[in-house]
């Protein structure tokens, strides 16, 4: 559990995480969700105690993180700058890590196994690809086996083979009963693992949310999600979805847009009525529309509101 | 609430303590720059002291071996160990900074100053048992080399010898541990190295434009000269007395790190 209470961080001019206030529950995956320079980066040094809040506070299962004595039982952290010194070995990377919260070499080596990375634990760190840098970060988050994950953009520069099983791993910890925290600038990334989103855009708080509701556009954020059907009856199937009271919103030869309905309404009402569906889908782009069409509207408050909190600042990029 | 896979340590002080040493030990000797420096100031005291046994004896007379402080002339290495000692102590901090790898030590270890003082000990307990012992090398090497009955030769026993040799490796180490206190100050490699060689070289620079009674009552307080004392075995005008200059110097160190320490918990990391 990891509870934010009017978190606000600002550096010189700009305010990088403004009065941010959340909670992110345990046997759940939650999505931390932003553009590039939302606060996102920010808001996770502050967790860690890397940074001081200008205001407010945060805790990690209660207590503020700098008052854990080890750490990495609580919370395992990746955060998306590199964390490892290039000269140092995978394996020597970890085993300095673990050391100081008591954790011996077996669970190194466990870890290196897990992420994949121990054919590789001698080498150099420095010359690691980003992903493999990526599964050192991971496997450091691991080290303390924590009942918190909290992860910066763990996909980047991962294959598809990497990010399915960084996938399926936060999944498996959320249903262990952890705590599971990741961001991402990617809506379309988080859909897929996240149960809960949480977005943020200039360093406020935009919406937060479940998957599911912000997906069916029943969140109360009033966004719409469109369906595209394909269909060698796309006239009828447009008149039966109207008398249902869901809009057509485009029709393109055999493709209709749809608006108003889901995939399942349309499916049911294309198969009771005898009418052959050729494709049938929830657009994906609809999400990222939904998705930057909320963190412009905020964008767009908070450059009239601030105009010295345009950009990212050069503390926000140091990283 | 989930099983933890790995057995859980105790909370008590002592094993942390111990354990967070451990892993700064882990961090120093898993870098090639801290084998590299260390190498450097060993051979560089070693080398030095065997070239000036064979070629110095040629180049005195009789009357300046006389007078020459043969034994601080033996640990005339020390004008390069020194600088890669200071090198070693400002990036074992810096290097943490410029890589990155101080976020995951401090997401670890959140009790900066503790960290702070697992790396001090560990680098302080490393270079003494380094430095200490290249001093003795760089002693008996020059010594070694001298031409039998030469008036350089010194003993062990002879008076101020012992604590001059020895001496040379406090100084080392302290000096390390100054450049630790400006890099953990400055945080970056780059600016702290210039620091400590600024303080250490260019002082005695700046005195030569000052009135000579200045400079006489100044000259011993700088910290190359305080540094000096502990190696010098005949008395030098430009010196405080050994252990009264070694102490100069330790202040000089505990002032850096002591602001580093108080810097530590006060800046975003």
């Amino acid at each position: 559990m990891i509870e934010a209470a009017g978190l606000s961080k600002r550096y010189g001019a700009t305010q990088a995480v403004d009065d941010l206030s959340f909670t992110v529950p345990p046997g759940q995956v939650t999505g931390f969700l932003g553009p590039n320079g939302a606060g996102k980066s920010t808001t996770m040094r502050l967790i860690l105690g890397l940074d001081a809040p200008t205001a407010g506070s945060v805790t990690v299962n209660g207590r503020p993180y700098a008052t854990y004595r080890r750490p990495l039982f609580e919370v395992g952290a990746m955060l998306e700058a590199q964390t490892f010194h290039g000269g140092r070995s995978a394996r020597n990377h970890l085993l300095s890590i673990a050391l100081s919260n008591g954790i011996g070499r077996a669970r190194v080596s466990k870890v290196l196994e897990l992420v994949g990375l121990d054919k590789a634990d001698r080498k150099r760190a420095g010359g690691f690809s980003l992903g493999m840098s990526q599964r050192l970060g991971i496997a450091a988050a691991l080290l303390g086996d924590p009942l918190v994950l909290m992860l910066d953009e763990p996909v980047n520069g991962l294959d598809p083979e990497g990010v399915l099983w960084i996938r399926n791993l936060l999944k498996a910890m959320a249903a262990e009963g952890r705590t599971v925290f990741l961001s991402s600038h990617l809506m379309s990334e988080v859909a897929l693992t996240a149960d809960r989103l949480i977005i943020i855009g200039r360093g406020r708080l935009i919406t937060e949310t479940g998957t599911e509701a912000f997906l069916r556009g029943t969140d109360g954020s009033g966004a719409v999600v469109t369906v595209r059907a394909r269909s060698r009856h796309a006239a009828e199937l447009a008149t039966l979805l109207l008398a249902h009271g869901a809009a057509v919103a485009g029709r393109d030869g055999d493709i209709l847009t749809v608006t108003g309905a889901d995939c399942d309404t349309v499916g049911e009402l294309a198969a009771a009525n005898g009418l052959i569906l050729q494709e049938l889908s929830a657009q994906r782009a609809s999400l990222e529309d939904r998705y930057l069409e909320l963190t412009r509207d905020a964008a767009d408050y908070r450059a009239a509101g601030h105009p010295a909190a345009q950009g990212k600042t050069a503390q926000a990029d140091r990283k | 609430m989930p099983a933890t896979i790995t057995a859980r340590p105790s909370d008590a002080a002592l094993a942390r303590y111990s354990d967070i040493l451990r892993s700064e030990f882990c961090k120093l000797r898993s870098v090639r720059s801290t084998y590299w420096t260390l190498l450097a100031a060993v051979s560089s005291n070693v080398l030095l002291a065997a070239l000036l046994a064979i070629f110095l004896p040629g180049r005195l007379s009789a009357a300046a071996k006389v007078t020459t402080d043969a034994t601080r002339v033996s640990l005339g290495g020390l004008h390069l160990s020194q600088v890669a000692i200071g090198v070693l102590g400002v990036l074992v901090i810096t290097s943490e900074y410029s890589s990155g790898m101080i976020r995951a030590t401090l997401a670890a270890v959140p009790q900066r100053r503790l960290m702070l003082a697992a790396k001090t000990i560990v680098f302080a307990v490393t270079v003494l048992l380094t430095a200490i012992p290249a001093c003795f090398a760089a002693y008996f090497i020059f010594q070694a080399f001298l031409p039998a009955s030469d008036p350089m030769l010194t003993s062990l026993t002879d008076p101020g010898v012992l604590r001059a040799v020895i001496g040379a490796g406090l100084f080392l180490t302290v000096l390390g541990l100054a450049g630790l206190g400006l890099g953990i100050i400055i945080r970056s490699s780059a600016g702290a190295i210039a620091a400590l060689f600024g303080a250490l070289f260019v002082p005695p620079l700046v005195m030569t434009l000052l009135p000579q009674s200045w400079q006489t009552s100044v000259t011993p307080y700088l910290p190359m000269n305080a540094g000096a004392a502990i190696f010098a075995v005949r008395p030098d005008a430009s010196l405080l007395a050994p252990w009264t200059g070694f102490a100069v110097l330790c202040l000089y160190a505990a002032a850096t790190l002591v602001t580093g320490f108080i810097l530590i918990n006060h800046r975003d990391a």
